[in-house]
């Protein structure tokens, strides 16, 4: 599995080079938004790892490799990860350097933001990987996009439910909310692994 | 010892099947895969790599079953496709780089002497390489990690003349070394004139034969008569077409045929005139004819 993981890095390594500009850029328009930030910047490389195979049909190449089905699909899901905190690692350093270069400008990296955006990216991955084995990639780029508004959507609906006084989840603490969305995220995440690798197993190339 | 072996082997598409094949190829020969496009060579080679499952029949490698030794077959297969499926914005090294971890035994100068020898930059963007250079590529990776087997899918299409000479030179050189095979599909026939020693003909999803060369030549005739034998000729003919001074068909035991075809004139039949006659005729190779 590390010769893939080793694989998707050096095939995704002008995407990596050309998101940590785009990351300085992004975070200094959204005024060190670290959810928005990180949400961002993973999404643009998760998306990249799982369509990046759609091109030239690589997926036909990698298959003739002496590879497993099975470590095809452990690696996008490890890569996934590998990504996701990258993108983590990225909006931190960029904080990191905006506080000491900049030490009157307010800044705030919150880990509770972090998690939350991560576990954004990996919900998205979760949902589109498996779909991906069986749609074709036009549906699957549909989907994403789908999905991510109605992420927006029901973020800022559950937001706004927490906020109205006396409304079921009012009581909820924000940290509780995240560390019961993340829970969510990760069980999720588990099964569309088995999921993937069921379908992937099965699948023509 | 038989480097491949197919059982019953079955596929079916939408509006294709393989049907039912069955055969085995020893190890040390160059055998041709023949057949018009669509009679099921790319499928049959899919199924060989494990890119596709079969619905039904049995498929061994170096005598393995590949779905309990998958990785340790494809250590000892090298693998041409028919179409580019490179990460074409790399370049040959940066492919080179992803590759070579996968097999144990990646031989680097033996991948540096072929990209040499080819004439392939290595720094430059496969997306900028010629289909011949592209071709070539494959071949190189194909060719550095000690394979036993070579499948390869119609590597000349689309090929100038010289790069396919190349190509069949290079299969020749390979199959030197004792305990090597290669199962080359095309349907350009005259690449496998000089190099195959066994061909594998498919038609429709069927398998019409697996023949020696030698078997095929002396099995398989052109025959040429008059007009006034037209239509014995095309009731025992594979397949037969007029002229017009008479008629021209392939033909099994030719010699039997000159006796109630007298004045007919027989000459060997290529794999060419075989492929032609046969898509012409239907599928008649196995019934007596004569």
């Amino acid at each position: 599995m590390v010769n893939l993981l080793v694989k998707d890095l050096i095939v995704m390594k002008r995407n990596i080079i050309t998101v940590i500009p785009f990351g300085f850029i992004f975070i200094a328009l959204t005024q060190l938004n670290v959810t928005m930030s990180i949400t961002v910047i993973a999404y643009m490389l998760v998306a990249q790892l799982l369509y990046q195979e759609d091109k030239s049909r690589t997926d036909i190449f990698v298959n003739c490799l002496p590879v497993l089905r099975k470590e095809l699909v452990r690696s996008k899901y490890a890569g996934m990860v590998l990504l996701t905190l990258l993108a983590f690692l990225i909006v931190f350093a960029v904080s990191l350097i905006t506080r000491i270069v900049v030490p009157d400008l307010m800044t705030s990296f919150s880990f509770e933001q972090a998690l939350g955006a991560m576990m954004t990216v990996l919900g998205f991955g979760a949902v589109i990987y498996p779909l991906s084995i069986v749609l074709s990639p036009m549906i699957i780029r549909y989907a994403s996009v789908i999905f991510m508004l109605l992420y927006v959507i029901l973020f800022t609906t559950v937001q706004y439910v927490i906020a109205i006084p006396g409304s079921p989840l009012s009581g909820i603490s924000s940290t509780e909310f995240l560390l019961a969305a993340s829970a969510a995220v990760a069980a999720l995440y588990i099964v569309s692994y088995f999921i993937s690798k069921a379908l992937y197993e099965r699948k023509s190339l | 010892m038989n480097v491949i072996e197919v059982n019953g082997l079955s596929k079916a598409y939408k509006g294709f099947q393989l049907k039912d094949i069955s055969f085995r190829i020893e190890s040390g020969y160059i055998t041709g895969l023949i057949g018009q496009n669509g009679a099921g060579k790319s499928t049959l080679i899919r199924l060989l790599l494990q890119l596709i499952r079969p619905d039904r029949g049995e498929i061994k490698l170096f005598g393995l079953d590949p779905s309990m030794h998958e990785k340790e077959i494809k250590e000892r297969i090298g693998f041409v496709l028919d179409e580019s499926h490179f990460y074409e914005h790399l370049t040959a090294m940066e492919m080179k780089r992803v590759t070579a971890p996968f097999y144990k035994r990646w031989n680097e100068a033996s991948f540096l002497q072929y990209m040499d020898r080819f004439e392939l930059p290595l720094r430059k963007k496969i997306k900028e390489y010629s289909k011949g250079m592209k071709m070539k590529l494959s071949l190189a990776f194909a060719l550095s990690h000690e394979a036993e087997l070579l499948i390869l899918d119609e590597p000349t299409a689309g090929l100038d003349p010289v790069v396919r000479r190349e190509v069949i030179d290079l299969l020749q050189e390979f199959i030197q070394d004792e305990g090597r095979s290669v199962l080359l599909s095309t349907h350009i026939t005259t690449d496998l004139d000089a190099v195959a020693d066994y061909i594998l003909f498919l038609q429709r999803g069927q398998l019409i034969f697996h023949h020696s060369m030698e078997e095929i030549q002396e099995t398989y005739s052109i025959v040429r008569g008059g007009t006034m034998h037209i239509a014995e000729a095309k009731r025992r003919f594979i397949g037969c077409r007029e002229t017009s001074i008479g008629f021209e068909g392939l033909a099994k035991n030719a010699a039997e045929l000159t006796r109630v075809l007298p004045g007919a004139n027989v000459s060997p039949a290529t794999l060419e005139d075989i492929m032609y006659y046969t898509a012409r005729g239907g599928a008649r190779h196995g019934q007596s004819i004569g």
